[in-house]
C-alpha cells in the first residue's frame, strides 16, 4: 500500500488552471522526484498534499487516511513535514529555538523538545550554529534550517521544496548525503528539484509536471530519455550527453 | 579610539577563559542581573514605607496600573504579534461587571473581579473567533470597532430594564466602609499593594509563557505564519488562547481601577486613548519581551501624570502626543524598544566582564 496516494487531482484558481489533472503513488521509504519548468505546478502540488490549498477535484490519501479536507497544522500533525522553497526562518529567533517550536508538534515540555532538537541539530550538522539568529544564516544553512524544523515534527512523509537551490557544488554535494542520511532514517521522500544531477542521483521515481499536467513517470534512466520530457524540460543538450 | 580597540582585543579572550558564553534560555538569567530584579522589586513594596505623599503614591498606582495593563496586552501583542488597539474594551467591561454586581447586588468587588474577567474572555473569544481567520491588520481594526462600539452603546444607555448603566455620566460606586471585603480602602498604599501583586503575577506568568510551549508557538506564529502552520501549529487555536488570557487578566484591572476611582465613566475606561496608550507604552518598552512592558511604563507614564497635574484638563491627552513623539525617536534607534539596551547594560554590569561585544537578541 503506497503511504501517499495522488489520484486525479486538480487545482484551478479561478480561471488560471495550476494543476489540470495529476496522479502519483509514493511508497514507503521511497525516494521520488517531482521536476518540471517554472510554472508547471510544482510548489502548487505541495500546498494541495499539505492543506494549504483545498482540492479543486480528486482526493489524496496518506497512510490510506483522506487529505482532502486537512490544514496545514492536522498534515503536520498526521505525518507530512515540509520545507519552502524561499525558506522561512523565525528570523529573530536563534536556530535552536527554530527547531524547538517543531520540536513541540510531539511534546509539551521544554526540555524534552530541547533534546529533540539538539538531535535533529546534531544530526544535519548544524550544532555549532545553534545560538546564531534566523537572519543571520546563509542560504545553505537556512536551507538546512528548514530541513531541521521540519525534521523536528518526526515525518513520516518529508516534501522537500528545492532545498539544493543556490548551493555550490560542494555544499550540494553535502546536501545530497543528507538528504540520503534522512531517507535512511525511514522517512519518505518527495524532492522539487531543479538541478539535474541531484534528482537523477537520489530518486528511486521521477514524475514530470508540465503545464499542471504529468508527462511522465519512471525510474531516473527512464526520464533521461523520454522524448517528450526532454522536449518540456530537459533540453536537447540533454539528451545528447 | 585605539585604546578602546586595545582593551577589547585584551579582554575578549580574557573573557571567554573566565565566563563561557551563556547556553540555553536558562543561562540568560545570570545571578547578579536576578539579584538586579529582586533588589528592584522589593524597591517596590517598600515605597510606600519610604514615601508619604498621597500624591506621590497615587502616581506610583498609576504607573503600575499601566505597567499591568501593558503586560497584559504584551501577551496578544507583543508574543503573538496581533496589535490589539481596543484593549480598554475589557478594562470597561470588568469595570462595569463588578460595579453592576456591586451596586445592585452587593457582591463583594472581588468576586465581581472574577465576574468582569470572565465576561471579557467570552468577549474576547466573540472578537477574536471571526477576526482570526482573517491576517494582518483586520483583527486590529476590528479590535478599534468592538471597542468603541461598546463605548458607544454605554455611553448612550442609561437604563436596561432596572439596571442603571449611567450612561456617558458614567457610575459611582457606592462607598460603603473602609474593608477588605468591599474592596475599599482609606490609606492608598493598599491599593497600591494590590495592583503591584497583580503586577508582579502577570510578570511572572509572562516569564512562564515565554519558556513553555505556549510562548514557543506564539513568537513562531508572530514570526512567521505559514512556516508556524507546517510545524503543527493551530495558529488560530493559538491566538484565541492568547487573546482570551490577555483579556482576563486585562479586565481585573478594570474592577481595579473602579475600586480607587470610585467612579467610572465609559469614555475614561473604555476609551481609546486608553487602547492606544498599552499600545504606545509596550512598544516603546519592548514587545515580547517579559520586562519591556513594564520598563515602557515606568519610563512614561511619570510624564502622563506630570501632564495632567501641570497642563491640566486644557490639554487633555497632551501626554499621547508626547508619547507619539518618543515612540518614532525610540522606534527610529532602538527598534525593539528600551528593554533590549537596559538588559544589555544589567548584564554587562553585573556579570564583571567589560566586553563590548553585544548580545545577540534572541
Amino acid at each position: 500500500m503506497p503511504i501517499l496516494s495522488i489520484r486525479d487531482v486538480a487545482k484551478h484558481f479561478g480561471g488560471v488552471k495550476a494543476i489540470t489533472r495529476f496522479s502519483l503513488d509514493i511508497e514507503q521509504e521511497e525516494i521520488v522526484g517531482l521536476i518540471g519548468p517554472n510554472g508547471a505546478g510544482k510548489t502548487t502540488l505541495f500546498n494541495m498534499i499539505t492543506g494549504v490549498y483545498p482540492l479543486t477535484a480528486g482526493e489524496i490519501r496518506f497512510k490510506d487516511r483522506l487529505l482532502t479536507a486537512t490544514t496545514p497544522y492536522k498534515a503536520c500533525a498526521m505525518g507530512i513535514g515540509r520545507t519552502f522553497q524561499v525558506a522561512k526562518p523565525f528570523a529573530g529567533k536563534t536556530v535552536l529555538y527554530n527547531v524547538m517550536v517543531g520540536a513541540f508538534s510531539r511534546t509539551n515540555d521544554l526540555r524534552r523538545a530541547e533534546k529533540k532538537a539538539l538531535e535533529v541539530l546534531e544530526f544535519l550538522g548544524l550544532l555549532p550554529k545553534k545560538d546564531q539568529l534566523g537572519r543571520s544564516l546563509t542560504i545553505a544553512d537556512r536551507k538546512r534550517l528548514e530541513m531541521a524544523k521540519a525534521l523536528a515534527t518526526d515525518p513520516e512523509l518529508l516534501l522537500l521544496d528545492e532545498v539544493m537551490a543556490g548551493l555550490n557544488s560542494k555544499e550540494t554535494e553535502e546536501a545530497i548525503a543528507l538528504v540520503r542520511a534522512i531517507s535512511k532514517r525511514g522517512i519518505t521522500l518527495l524532492i522539487i528539484e531543479h538541478v539535474m544531477q541531484v534528482i537523477m542521483s537520489l530518486s528511486n521515481k521521477i514524475a514530470v509536471l508540465y503545464h499542471g499536467e504529468k508527462i511522465a513517470e519512471g525510474p531516473p534512466g527512464q526520464i533521461g530519455h523520454d522524448e517528450k520530457v526532454i522536449k518540456a524540460y530537459l533540453g536537447d543538450e540533454y539528451g545528447l550527453a | 579610539m585605539v585604546s578602546v580597540k586595545e582593551e577589547v582585543a585584551v579582554t575578549s579572550p580574557v573573557r571567554q577563559a573566565v565566563a563561557p558564553p551563556p547556553r540555553g534560555v536558562l543561562a540568560r538569567f545570570r545571578r547578579p542581573a536576578n539579584l538586579v530584579l529582586l533588589f528592584a522589586a522589593a524597591f517596590l513594596l517598600a515605597i510606600p514605607r519610604i514615601v508619604e505623599s498621597a500624591f506621590y503614591i497615587q502616581v506610583l498606582i498609576m504607573i503600575v496600573f499601566f505597567a499591568y495593563l501593558t503586560a497584559c496586552w504584551n501577551i496578544i501583542s507583543g508574543y503573538a504579534g496581533q496589535l490589539s488597539i481596543g484593549n480598554a474594551v475589557f478594562v470597561m467591561i470588568g469595570a462595569y461587571t463588578s460595579t453592576f454586581l456591586f451596586a445592585e447586588l452587593n457582591i463583594s468587588p472581588w468576586i465581581g473581579m472574577i465576574a468582569g474577567g470572565l465576561c471579557a474572555a467570552a468577549a474576547a473569544f466573540l472578537i477574536g473567533f471571526p477576526a482570526f481567520r482573517l491576517r494582518g491588520a483586520y483583527f486590529s481594526i476590528a479590535t478599534i470597532v468592538w471597542a468603541e462600539g461598546l463605548r458607544k452603546i454605554v455611553e448612550n444607555t442609561d437604563h436596561i430594564g432596572k439596571l442603571h448603566v449611567g450612561g456617558a455620566e458614567g457610575l459611582t460606586i457606592p462607598l460603603l466602609d473602609q474593608s477588605l471585603l468591599y474592596y475599599q480602602f482609606e490609606d492608598k498604599s493598599y491599593y497600591y499593594y494590590t495592583i503591584l501583586l497583580m503586577m508582579f503575577a502577570v510578570v511572572a506568568l509572562t516569564y512562564w509563557i515565554d519558556r513553555s510551549k505556549l510562548g514557543y508557538y506564539l513568537t513562531a506564529i508572530r514570526e512567521d505564519e505559514d512556516a508556524a502552520k507546517a510545524l503543527g501549529i493551530n495558529v488560530r487555536k493559538y491566538k484565541l488562547i492568547a487573546f482570551v488570557i490577555c483579556a482576563f487578566l486585562t479586565a481585573l484591572a478594570g474592577t481595579f481601577y473602579a475600586q480607587l476611582m470610585l467612579y467610572i465613566e465609559p469614555s475614561g475606561v473604555g476609551g481609546l486613548a486608553l487602547s492606544i496608550e498599552m499600545l504606545l507604552l509596550g512598544v516603546i518598552g519592548g514587545r515580547g519581551t517579559i520586562l519591556g512592558p513594564i520598563l515602557g511604563a515606568f519610563l512614561l507614564v511619570p510624564i502622563r501624570e506630570m501632564a495632567r497635574t501641570y497642563i491640566g484638563t486644557t490639554y487633555l491627552g497632551a501626554h499621547l502626543v508626547i508619547y507619539g513623539a518618543l515612540m518614532v525617536i525610540v522606534i527610529l534607534f532602538l527598534p525593539h524598544g528600551i528593554e533590549e539596551p537596559a538588559r544589555r547594560a544589567v548584564l554587562r554590569l553585573t556579570s564583571g566582564s567589560r566586553s563590548r561585544k553585544p548580545e545577540q537578541r534572541s
